[in-house]
């Protein structure tokens, strides 16, 4: 009997003390951010697993590639590009046994070379917004309204920004993080130029300005020199609140265009050259210079062309006045022509910076009505041109208006489920009409515009309208789609909005279904094998 | 065996197989061997998995494990001066957990392992042994995330190796001229390896039609571990 408890007893002492802790990290919520659009490809971030999986479409086979990152991944975007995803980490306080203690971070991942070990930049304070420059040079962090981090810090600083710059890597000075001056508002939002000289400076080289929107103030700081002042813009609303609220550029003349809500005239901001205080080191060596430019109303959209000659326009429309102001941007001298609707929408053709825009489409999404009107913009400051506006008629109301990309097309969508559109061919004044056969929850253009991707959520389809001929197809899937995506490379890429990860990829829009593939579970891969 | 969407109502199928051929085997022993050297028995385990991998699917560390089994003494080799049995044994083995507050898993292993045992006997009461086995085992793994109606729960059965080693005591209950009643404690590590599963999803149904799935690896599962055992014998 000694015997039999000598050797039973240890051994069941022994298998008491097998438990072994399971790592805190098991315990994490799971957040999924994603999809996020990329040039091939797309990428997820599982903020429980500290990682970034990208799905790689330039094989033969989809394949699945992880980057890991840092603790609890809050906002993720890509470069303008797609080649780079950048996410923000708000990092974690070692609390409990198996925690480590991490700094907020900003993650610079090459995602067309996933094996390369990530860019971290500590940008000081757990941000959660990204703004990017549209060169992907320069990154300002900022908080969002909603942005405090509940579950750490005792303060919150609304006016601090992280300033990244994306093309060096990290060190003492980069990124800076700054409090932007404040008059009692915090930011409703950040805006990059893009790569803009300021005519005339003793420095050529453009520069990125990021313009910090908050109620009555708009602030303006060089984001390349982001150790210098920033410059304070009062807005001024006769006693009432102005909230900017959109900003478009005009980069060769290093000017800016600010929309805000309660103002009467777009604002124009003139970046010009004027040389530093050699008191002052941190004394900019520009001043910016504002006029405003009469729309007379309260403009709701604005749009901007430089003409064939060169010559810069800025359209503003006035549903107050029932107006369009054309506003010559160099002088500020405008014509206003009068509308038949209340215009809240400028959408300007060909829809491309780089070529100079011929008409505008112009709609009244809040009025609702059945119609667009279409605005020929050559001559349209000379006064022996009549203007000519044309109005297009159509069977129901216009909720919105999408410019096709690469073509003088439209898309009009008539209802609130978007299942009755129209395709507006601006050349000829046509439009086309479709009917979905459920709510198009998801949609994108082919990187060509040869074609209109679109899906329903009630439906386990893709739809396809070609837009040469408005010849419709479609392909069934496996599972209803939550998110189409047409790549670049000419692939379309379905996901089904499975937490672990399912999605049908197309080699290219024509593809049938044994061309196809469906890829599972990429959001779990490894999860067995790499231990936290 | 093989199937990637393998069914709950096949594994039945394959573990009723499993208990037919022990059955078989046992029934066969009386005519190869002397009387009162076979054995039946039933265990009840507990198994401690402590690896990274098995934390990956479940908090607990402690499984638990049922099986049959059947022995048979060899009478004519007696290594060491110590008697000799050679047995076979079915297990059934459970895993449940929860993942990252939402990812749950329930995992089922069936095993079927050979082996052999010597043991001392101290006296009619009491005996210690000696075991090694291995042998095969078929796992079906389940993951499941109930909060999203996104979701679909992903399946695979993944098959491996399992090896043991093992010491432990019989001690009788019962002593009959013909019949024999132990109960049998035991300590053993078992290593489990290779059972690697992939994330396929459940199929909607038989007959569908469905894009080839490129299912991404989910790793490999370590289930080896430290058991304790405790077990029924009847012997005659």
């Amino acid at each position: 009997v000694r015997l039999i408890l000598s050797l039973l007893v240890p051994a069941l002492f022994a298998a008491c003390f097998l438990e072994d802790e399971r790592h805190i990290g098991y315990e994490r919520d799971r957040i999924v951010i994603g999809p996020v659009e990329l040039k091939d490809g797309v990428a997820y971030v599982d903020g429980a697993r500290d990682r970034v999986i990208i799905v790689d479409v330039t094989g033969a086979r989809p394949r699945f590639h992880t980057v890991g990152i840092g603790r609890r991944a809050i906002f993720a975007t890509p470069t303008p590009d797609k080649q780079h995803l950048v996410v923000i980490t708000r990092g974690e306080e070692a609390v409990v046994e198996g925690q480590v203690d991490e700094e907020p971070l900003l993650w610079l991942i090459d995602t067309t070379a996933p094996d390369a070990d990530p860019l971290a930049f500590e940008i000081g304070s757990p941000f959660d917004r990204i703004a990017m420059a549209s060169d992907g040079s320069v990154a300002v962090t900022y908080y969002s309204e909603g942005g405090f981090d509940a579950e750490s810090g005792v303060f919150r600083n609304p006016n601090e920004l992280g300033i990244v710059d994306l093309g060096q890597p990290p060190s003492d000075d980069n990124p800076v993080v700054r409090t932007v001056r404040s008059f009692g508002s915090a930011p409703d939002g950040v805006v990059l130029s893009p790569p803009m000289a300021v005519p005339g400076a003793e420095d050529p080289t453009p520069r990125i300005f990021a313009f910090i929107l908050s109620i009555n103030t708009l602030t303006m700081l060089d984001a390349t020199n982001p150790e210098r002042n920033e410059v304070s813009i009062r807005l001024d609303g006769a006693g009432g609140q102005v909230r900017p609220r959109e900003l478009v550029f005009a980069p060769n003349t290093a000017t800016a265009y600010l929309r805000s809500d309660n103002a009467r005239d777009v604002l124009a901001i003139f970046i010009n050259a004027d040389p530093p205080s050699a008191e002052q080191p941190l004394d900019n060596d520009y001043r910016p210079s504002l006029a405003e430019l009469g729309a007379g109303g309260g403009p709701s959209d604005v749009a901007f062309y430089d003409d064939p000659l060169g010559k810069r326009f800025v359209l503003a429309a006035t549903p107050n006045t029932r107006e369009v102001a054309v506003i010559n941007g160099d002088t500020a001298e405008f014509v206003t022509i009068p509308t038949p609707d209340a215009i809240d929408r400028i959408v300007l053709f060909p829809n491309d910076p780089d070529v100079p825009a011929r008409q505008a489409l112009l709609a009244a999404l809040n009025q609702r009505v059945p119609r667009v009107h279409l605005l020929s913009l050559d001559g349209i400051d000379d006064e022996l041109v009549p203007v000519d506006l044309r109005t297009v008629d159509l069977a129901e109301p216009v909720l919105d208006v999408v410019p096709v990309p690469g073509r003088e097309l439209a898309m009009i969508i008539h209802d609130d489920d978007r299942t009755v559109l129209g395709l507006l061919d601006v050349a000829f004044d046509s439009v086309s009409p479709l009917q979905g056969v459920g709510k198009l929850d998801t949609y994108d253009f082919s990187a060509g515009g040869e074609h209109l991707v679109g899906a329903t959520t009630q439906a386990a389809r893709v739809g396809f309208l070609e837009l040469d001929t408005l010849h419709p197809s479609d392909m069934r899937l496996d599972d209803v789609p939550a998110k189409v995506f047409a790549l670049s490379g000419g692939g379309i890429y379905i996901d089904h909005g499975d937490p672990f990860g399912r999605a049908t990829y197309m080699p290219h829009a024509e593809a049938t279904r044994a061309e196809s593939f469906a890829l599972s579970g990429f959001l779990l891969a490894e999860l067995i094998d790499e231990a936290l | 065996l093989r199937s990637k969407n393998a069914s709950h109502p096949k594994e039945m199928v394959m573990t009723g197989r499993i208990a037919l051929l022990t059955a078989a085997l046992t029934l066969a022993a009386p005519a190869v061997a002397a009387a009162d050297a076979y054995e039946l028995g039933f265990v009840s385990a507990t198994r401690w998995v402590t690896s990274d991998s098995a934390d990956a699917l479940g908090e607990d560390d402690a499984h638990h494990q049922l099986g049959v089994g059947a022995g048979i003494r060899l009478d004519g080799i007696r290594p060491f001066g110590l008697a000799l049995y050679i047995d076979a044994e079915y297990s059934h083995q459970g895993m449940t957990g929860t993942t990252f507050q939402r990812i749950d898993s329930d995992m089922s292993m069936h095993s079927v392992r050979a082996g052999a045992r010597l043991e001392h006997r101290f006296n009619d009461w009491a005996a210690t042994y000696g075991r090694f086995s291995m042998g095969y085992v078929t796992a079906n793994l389940r993951l499941s995330d109930e909060l999203s109606n996104l979701a679909r729960p992903m399946s695979d059965r993944a098959h491996g190796a399992s090896s043991a080693i093992g010491g432990g005591l019989d001690l009788s209950l019962f002593r009959g001229k013909r019949f024999n009643v132990l109960v049998r404690t035991e300590l053993e590590y078992e290593r489990v390896s290779g059972l690697e599963f992939e994330a396929s999803p459940q199929r909607p149904g038989d007959d569908i039609l469905t894009i080839p799935v490129t299912a991404a690896s989910l790793g490999t599962v370590d289930m080896s571990g430290f058991g304790f055992r405790l077990g029924i014998v009847g012997r005659y």
